[in-house]
């Protein structure tokens, strides 16, 4: 059974009449690499806020290790934030900036986060006496060390003494994560981190970060708009729009089995066509009757059919469910992306071979790969 | 629905500060208000004097609104006041436009020539006022033997653009700094020729900047005293020279407390119009 | 664009050639000179004049003016970071307008402001007068020390520090300030590790802005003075009206390598021309 750290229960934030955050519900757990997704304007970087410590909610609890967390500030919580254009102090040097949290905290919490005995033993070890002064070398000697810790496990080692705004925006992002977790924060928050990277940095970041996360053991919190991102860090993914969580559920989960237009519009390309559920396990779209499965719609149901362009296969014609016209082609490096024309409705195709516009051609499609959800009325 | 417990500070180390904090604004408040009062203290014994009906400063008499009334009456005052203000529009017109075009071309220039300009800008902003007087004076006399009328009005005037100058020219560069550089590129690939495209795409975008150095230019001119006093000739005076041997001749009349009242009502009274007025163009 | 524009400058440069660095090299031949007034008639080189830094009254005039530039500077530091901080945290809707008010004063003469300060300063003042007649008794008498003169200078100079603090603040990152929450540190240390330094161009100018007229300045110390305590600035302004142009130009250049001093730590610090605003 995981072990449950947040729980957010009917939470709510409004700026003047904006209603952001519209009642979110949600259980975060130990070890878990979580993503928040959805376009600008959804509400995710809000509740990710929220969480910090840097906005209040207007209604609804924020439960962190079983204690109500709306009102306490973000310095006192166990949650760290890796900021979107990475708040570095440019006054300091990276080592000052990583070590920033452990030098500025308080003697008695330098002792804890150590452990008193600890550094006695050490000293006694080390053959020095136990005054104040030499568990105060002490501590400054066992923050350096943390600090080379941080900065390895960034990729950073060696770069203590770089004054911040002489490296690069991966570099500088690598600083700010090392900032955060030197601290061995239950929680670590991540507003968009990778946003102003390139694209082959960014994916390389990705990695990382999911490394990172796995080796740390504690829960990340990411967010972003990009779902593509999202799918390939996330234990879990949460979709959001205008305030309320759409879906939530792995990767794989989302992408097969999105439960609206959509989430089934937002994670990957679809082709979403209007069917009817004709009886068990036969769906009838097109005008053609198709095998489908695992699904328990009423006898009739209006659906909304949801196949993705990679799961079309193309046949020959007189294997073919639909037939229809090659619109247009696009090369895509790994594939072709067709637009092909049947009967008046265009189709998202993904093949590996070459058409040409103007091409008839025969689709087919495996049952387990026709997902069907429920119609919206507000869609 | 289980009922959870509120965290508190203390469980993580912090101590709960919330009660001194409230007592740290209210004395923030209260000190805020002391040193405003500070600032404003001559201003307010000036406006005391302006009300007294006895010449003598140290004793009030009557409540009157005469010294008011007699600015006018008093020729030697409207001529003093009327020279500041005319000089001083003169001055900082001249200012606003020559610092605007100067500050576009220092923008324009190379690094290094820039900033050896914005350094060179700063010698009048941060010379002392007794030593820009007294250069001035210097190169002024100079020029007497081709223009030997030429202290009094021209001389101050020239003094006052030397100093107000380099305010505007302050306040407009960052502006044109922020300012995307591709808009003129724009405008000349729209067909636009770059003086006409000054006027209607750049200062249009730094007119806040020029804005402020106005304002700027003409405070410094307005109240200047030091350097119009060794850069004036004999007949011109302006307010704060005339105050000077007014003082310096025990005969200054509180007209002259009545008119710095009416001028700081003046501003004060437009500016809160003018910031209401703005609240109310944000509401809508 | 730039290329229409670039010769636009260079009347300018000329300008300040002729009224700015023209004299500042005839000052600077003027301290070796020895010459009756304006004239070259019986000119010679000499080392005489510099004779002048050791006259005891002269010094004076130096420590005195130092002392008030410098205990001034600091009490305005203190003050108007104070200030420029309260009104950058405040919730004013319009900031512009509050910090408008604070240099409003600057817009009533100089001259009748300090004198007005004066009057308050010895016993026999208006706003005693005031308030004896609802029966409060109040005895001051500073005018003419020193504490009334630094008093004056803070008065008077106050604002053109907040400006510069204010705007070096609002140019602070505010996920900087986030961050310091984030990693733990509140309050006090907050401001001291982070806010501070990331504000001290500020402090800087403003500083430059307010130690260089005090330390020239000649009207404050004379008025609130009485006349006993002598300035740096009046020493200048006595040699001039008595035409011993050598003397003053002597002390004016001093003022002037200190000044320029501080044009070179401006540059330094702020490249782009844009921190007096």
């Amino acid at each position: 059974m995981k072990k449950e750290v947040i729980e957010l229960i009917d939470l709510v934030k409004k700026y003047d009449d904006d209603t952001i955050v519209n009642g979110i519900n949600l259980k975060v757990y130990d070890n878990e690499f979580l993503t928040l997704l959805g376009p600008s304007g959804c509400g995710k970087t809000t509740t990710l806020r929220m969480i910090g410590g840097f906005e209040t909610p207007d209604s609804g609890s924020i439960i962190i290790n079983q204690k109500i967390f709306n009102e306490l500030p973000p310095y006192a919580r166990p949650v760290n934030t890796v900021f979107q254009r990475y708040a570095l102090f440019t006054h300091l040097n990276v080592f000052d900036n990583v070590a920033f949290g452990l030098n500025n905290r308080g003697y008695s919490y330098q002792l804890n986060f150590f452990g008193e005995e600890f550094i006695k033993s050490e000293l006694i070890r080390e053959k020095k006496e136990v005054t104040n002064k030499e568990i105060k070398n002490k501590i400054k000697d066992l923050i350096a060390i943390e600090v080379t810790k941080a900065l390895t496990l960034v990729k950073l080692a060696g770069f203590e003494k770089r004054k911040v705004n002489q490296m690069s925006g991966g570099q500088q992002q690598r600083v700010a994560l090392a900032r955060a977790i030197i601290n061995r924060p239950q929680i670590l928050l991540l507003d968009e981190p990778l946003s102003a990277l390139d694209l082959k940095l960014r994916q390389n970041m990705q990695y990382e970060l999911k490394e990172i996360q796995k080796k740390l053991g504690i829960t990340f919190i990411y967010v972003t708009h990009d779902q593509e991102e999202a799918m390939t860090m996330s234990d879990r993914i949460i979709v959001m729009k205008d305030g309320v969580i759409q879906q939530m559920g792995t990767p794989k989960h989302i992408y097969n089995e999105p439960v609206n237009r959509y989430v089934a519009t937002f994670i990957g390309e679809s082709n979403i066509i209007p069917g009817v559920y004709i009886t068990k396990d036969k769906v009838r779209f097109m005008n053609v009757d198709f095998d489908c499965m695992g699904y328990n719609f009423k006898d009739n149901e209006a659906v909304d059919v949801v196949i993705r362009p990679e799961d079309f296969d193309v046949v020959d014609m007189d294997k073919a469910k639909l037939i229809g016209v090659v619109k247009s082609t696009i090369f895509k490096g790994v594939h072709n992306k067709l637009i092909i024309d049947i009967n008046g409705v265009d189709f998202e195709v993904n093949t590996y071979e070459n058409y040409n516009v103007g091409d008839s051609i025969g689709l087919k499609v495996d049952p387990y790969e026709i997902h069907i959800m429920k119609v919206n009325a507000n869609e | 629905m289980m009922k959870y417990e509120k965290a508190t500070l203390q469980d993580y180390g912090f101590k709960d500060y919330s009660q001194l904090k409230k007592i740290y604004s209210v004395l923030n408040k209260i000190m805020l208000t002391i040193v405003i009062l500070m600032l404003y203290l001559s201003v307010i014994i000036i406006a005391i004097q302006s009300f007294n009906s006895s010449t003598d400063l140290s004793v009030f008499n009557k409540f009157t609104f005469k010294w008011y009334t007699e600015i006018f009456s008093n020729k030697m005052l409207t001529n003093a006041i009327s020279n500041t203000f005319v000089v001083s529009i003169f001055a900082t017109l001249l200012a606003t436009i020559l610092g605007t075009l100067i500050a576009i071309g220092i923008n324009s220039l190379p690094q290094k020539k820039k900033q050896r300009m914005i350094l060179l800008n700063n010698i009048p902003l941060l010379n002392a006022d007794i030593v820009t007087g007294i250069s001035l004076m210097f190169v002024f006399s100079l020029l007497m033997p081709i223009f030997p009328y030429i202290f009094g009005f021209p001389t101050l005037l020239m003094a006052h653009l030397f100093f107000t100058l380099p305010y505007v020219i302050l306040s407009v560069l960052p502006k044109l700094k922020e300012m995307d550089p591709n808009i003129m590129d724009a405008a000349t690939d729209l067909g636009v020729r770059p003086y006409r495209a000054l006027t209607k795409v750049i200062v249009p975008a730094v007119k806040s900047g020029i804005f402020a150095g106005m304002l700027l230019a003409f405070t410094m001119s307005f109240d200047d005293f030091v350097i119009s006093y060794f850069t004036t000739g004999n007949d011109f005076d302006n307010l704060s020279i005339w105050i000077y041997s007014s003082i310096g001749r025990k005969s200054l009349t509180p007209s002259v407390y009545a008119f710095s009242t009416l001028l700081t009502a003046f501003t004060l009274i437009s500016l809160t119009i003018y910031n209401s007025f703005n609240k109310n163009k944000v509401k809508k | 664009m730039n290329n229409a524009f670039k010769k636009m400058s260079t009347p300018y440069l000329v300008w300040l050639y002729i009224l700015a660095l023209f004299p500042v090299a005839i000052m600077f031949i003027l301290i070796f000179m020895n010459n009756e007034g304006m004239s070259l008639d019986e000119a010679s080189f000499t080392f005489s004049n510099f004779a002048a830094l050791g006259e005891p009254g002269n010094i004076v005039a130096f420590i005195n003016s130092f002392k008030f530039a410098i205990i001034s500077t600091i009490v305005i530091i203190i003050i108007g970071y104070f200030v420029a901080y309260r009104v950058f945290r405040s919730k004013f809707n319009n900031k512009f307008f509050v910090l408008t008010i604070l240099i409003l004063p600057m817009w009533s003469n100089l001259l009748l402001r300090i004198e007005a300060l004066g009057n308050i300063m010895e016993p026999n003042n208006i706003l005693v007068d005031l308030l004896s007649k609802i029966n409060i008794d109040l005895y001051i008498n500073i005018k003419g020390t020193e504490l009334a003169i630094i008093i004056g200078f803070v008065f008077t100079y106050l604002p053109f520090m907040i400006l510069p603090i204010y705007t070096a603040l609002e140019k602070i990152d505010p996920s900087l300030e986030e961050a310091a929450l984030d990693l733990g540190i509140p309050g006090i240390k907050k401001f001291w590790k982070v806010i501070i330094p990331m504000s001290y161009k500020g402090i800087i100018t403003g500083s430059i802005l307010v130690f260089l007229p005090i330390l020239s300045g000649f009207a404050i110390p004379k008025i609130l003075g009485k006349g006993n305590i002598i300035s740096l600035g009046e020493v200048i302004e006595r040699s001039f009206m008595n035409m011993s142009y050598n003397i003053g130009s002597l002390f004016a250049i001093i003022i002037l390598i200190l000044i320029l001093g501080s044009i070179i730590i401006i540059n330094k610090i702020d490249k782009e021309g844009e921190l007096l605003l």
